[in-house]
């Protein structure tokens, strides 16, 4: 009696299949769901863009058709799903608990792909040195993967206590991938990044778990204004490489925020994607902590100094900006304060392990 | 120690409960903790730590009191039944009546009614399991308001900040007003859900299921049933006069929670859209419900998890608040005003300026902002969005 009111956690098969997709085996994406947790906690962990705004089934956002199983409902349904949305099979997916095996249909969010989230072994390929602290790290996997450009993956290394997470530095081109890369900023004290850094790590095995996140290009037709910091670069490059490679023809406006000169890298493969790009791309790197007598005659300052400066539709333009969160909440509220509509301003925090609150 | 601090939740109701206990004038002990908190409050300097109280050993320390607050509700007013019973309650052995410890009994239960029992309510509300919330429904009542968790759910969490939202006060409204807007607000909210949820289910808004049946015999029978088991009418009318009581101090939280602030319908919620009232004891007693805005952005955080925001919107001590609002010409002058004008320059979106000073010229306040788009008239480069 007490197991069955109070009883322990238990995990069921939860299957996300895209509205109006192929049902088939590929189709969808199948995931573990526990007892204690619901449709949409399930989902956003495994990285899917499921619509959502509340979270307290109040908004109606996360509505999805339940195609079979059993659910608890946390706040009853009714409260704000209509009649014939509750005929029709919808549920509340922030507010649904399983009682069994469950198959949800959901409308994702724009340009969301459903790419399964597969673990695979592979090894270092190669640790390529950008500057003092950041490292460009290839992986070569045993069996390939899919993302969409702006996601990450979760790496893991025996003998580190946790995966960390690392935004994927190359655009996939919509093909499966065998070798993926990242930029990985040494954060001093880190277990992980320390250990990358100690010496060359190449040959070494690897555990990958991928794709996660939300961040990606999405549709529109103005300036795509991009603003990075530190080891930022890597979800812009990615993203604007897929984009050349379909064919963008929008405006690309690219601040990037660095402290010296000696802290600029990758710029031979943003001059690479700024060529033959179908529009106007204008990049322009700004230095903090630049010497004053050095030769350097770009900008100075923060980032976040010079945004107001830029000649930018705000009406169209969106903005996609990857870096520490301090960097980020400053620039978006200058894009906010210049009049720049919240739902256009895209955003990926970087957060090191000291960040996490619970493992 | 971060997590150890929500206990003083329930040093307040043993405070209640020895009071009840020992009878006498020690009923007062109860809202006694009232003074020493506020003066603790006050005194001590501003808490802006994030304890980092993590899930699993420390969040069990930390959910404890508030699984525990249901029970020792419970326990107080059992022992206000026995105080009538065996000790004849406020009147004496000549059968006097003592006013005093009528009023110590009705401003100790009004008191533990309302602080800690909302913000633990408002917590368990947002569980995910049966019990936690059962607790809530039963704690809700201590307060008059049963079925609030309707009235959160479908409207305070989606229309916070705009004027769909009964919890949210309008620039220029006194304490008063919006004590019966909110009421009312609440009331309404959760009786006109729980009709539309029937129809949605396909039954009649009638149908014996509707849980405003359940609010009103609790209402009326659990003021009732203290009478009876006390054995006079007297235990009954502090027991109802205590939950009103206790209902108006909730009340009041919401204004100071959310006073004059602004939002665009529909646009997400920032960290700047409610006031934090970072004192060091009204954080734990409140379970962080003073700087839940973390909550409204995602409603699966714990309380022990949020993080206080003294780079958002900011108050003084709620104690100072509450005296204020108390005393309009005092809550305008030194805090309303000039603490609204500072978040429309610093923290309002344009569109946002633009709502505030309409409400300002509905409130007859002055326009801080003669240009919403200042903000975006700074940039003359860009072309401001429209």
């Amino acid at each position: 009696m007490l197991k069955a009111l109070f009883g322990g956690a238990k995990s069921f098969a939860l299957r996300i299949n895209p509205t109006g997709g192929e049902q088939g085996a590929d189709a969808g994406l199948d995931l573990v769901i526990d007892k204690k947790g619901t449709i949409l906690e399930t989902a956003l962990e495994a990285g899917l863009a499921f619509p959502h705004d509340c979270k307290v089934g109040s908004c109606g956002t996360c509505k999805c058709k339940l195609k079979s199983g059993k659910i608890r409902e946390r706040v009853d349904n009714a409260l704000t799903l209509s009649r014939e949305d509750l005929m029709a099979g919808y549920v509340l997916a922030c507010q649904a608990h399983p009682k069994t095996d469950l198959v949800v249909e959901v409308d994702l969010l724009e340009g969301e792909e459903m790419h399964p989230v597969k673990v695979v072994a592979g090894s270092i390929k190669a640790c390529n040195r950008q500057t003092h602290d950041i490292m460009e790290v290839v992986l070569e996997l045993d069996e390939p993967i899919e993302y969409t450009a702006g996601q990450y993956a979760d790496i893991e290394v025996d003998g580190i206590d946790a995966p960390r997470n690392f935004s994927f530095a190359t655009g996939s081109n919509g093909a499966l991938q065998l070798n993926v890369s990242f930029l990985i900023k040494h954060v001093p004290g880190g277990a992980f990044t320390g250990w990358l850094f100690a010496e060359d790590r190449t040959g070494h095995a690897i555990k990958l778990h991928a794709p996660y996140g939300f961040f990606h290009l999405y549709e529109g037709a103005g300036t795509i204004f991009c603003i990075a910091g530190g080891s930022g670069l890597a979800p812009l490059l990615s993203i604007l490489e897929d984009a050349k490679h379909a064919g963008c023809t929008r405006d690309v406006v690219f601040l990037y925020g660095a402290r010296t000169q000696t802290d600029l890298y990758k710029l031979d493969k943003i001059q690479a994607i700024a060529d033959g790009w179908h529009g106007e791309f204008r990049f322009d790197p700004i230095l903090s902590e630049e010497p004053e007598s050095s030769d350097w005659t770009g900008p100075r300052g923060l980032v976040t100094e010079f945004i107001a400066q830029q000649n930018i539709d705000l009406a169209t333009a969106q903005a996609y900006m990857c870096g520490p969160p301090p960097m980020i909440d400053a620039a978006e509220d200058v894009l906010t304060k210049a009049g720049m509509a919240a739902n256009n301003i895209f955003a990926d925090r970087f957060f090191d392990r000291s960040n996490v609150l619970s493992d | 120690m971060g997590a150890l601090r929500y206990y003083i939740c329930t040093a307040v109701m043993v405070a209640a409960i020895a009071g009840f206990y020992l009878g006498g004038n020690y009923v007062w002990l109860g809202v006694g903790t009232f003074p020493v908190l506020m003066f603790l409050d006050l005194f001590l300097p501003q808490d802006h730590r994030d304890y980092g109280v993590k899930e699993g050993v420390s969040g069990f320390i930390a959910d404890f009191p508030l699984f525990l607050h249901t029970f020792l509700m419970i326990a107080m007013y059992a022992l206000f039944v026995r105080w009538f019973v065996t000790m004849g309650g406020p009147f004496n052995a000549a059968g006097e009546w003592s006013w005093a410890q009528t009023l110590g009994a009705f401003l100790s239960i009004a008191w533990v009614s309302a602080v800690p029992t909302l913000p633990i309510s408002h917590e368990l509300m947002h569980r995910t399991h049966w019990f936690p919330r059962f607790c809530n429904k039963i704690l809700n009542t201590f307060y008059m308001d049963t079925n609030r968790d309707i009235g959160h759910i479908i409207t305070h969490h989606i229309h916070l900040n705009t004027p769909a939202d009964a919890d949210t006060p309008y620039r220029g409204q006194l304490l008063y007003p919006f004590l019966w807007q909110a009421t009312k607000g609440s009331y309404v909210d959760a009786v006109e859900g729980e009709a539309n949820r029937l129809r949605n289910r396909g039954k009649s808004p009638w149908h014996p299921s509707n849980k405003t049946y359940m609010q009103i015999l609790l209402l009326i029978g659990f003021p009732l049933g203290i009478g009876l088991a006390a054995g006079t009418w007297v235990a009954g009318v502090i027991t109802l006069a205590a939950m009103f009581l206790a209902k108006m101090i909730v009340e009041a939280f919401n204004y100071h929670q959310h006073y004059g602030l602004i939002r665009v319908p529909g646009e997400p919620v920032k960290i700047y859209h409610a006031w934090n009232h970072l004192g060091p004891i009204v954080r734990p007693i409140g379970v962080e419900i003073t700087n839940h805005i973390n909550h409204h952005e995602d409603s699966y955080i714990p309380f022990y998890a949020l993080k206080p925001h003294p780079e958002g919107a900011c108050m003084p001590s709620i104690f100072v608040c509450f005296i204020f609002g108390l005393i309009p010409p005092l809550w305008f002058h030194f805090l309303a005003k000039p603490k609204l004008k500072y978040w429309d320059n610093n923290f309002a979106s344009p569109e946002e300026q633009k709502l505030a000073m309409q409400a300002n010229a509905r409130a007859g306040w002055p326009m801080w902002i003669e240009a919403p788009q200042a903000a975006a008239q700074a940039a003359p480069q860009m072309v401001a969005a429209e």
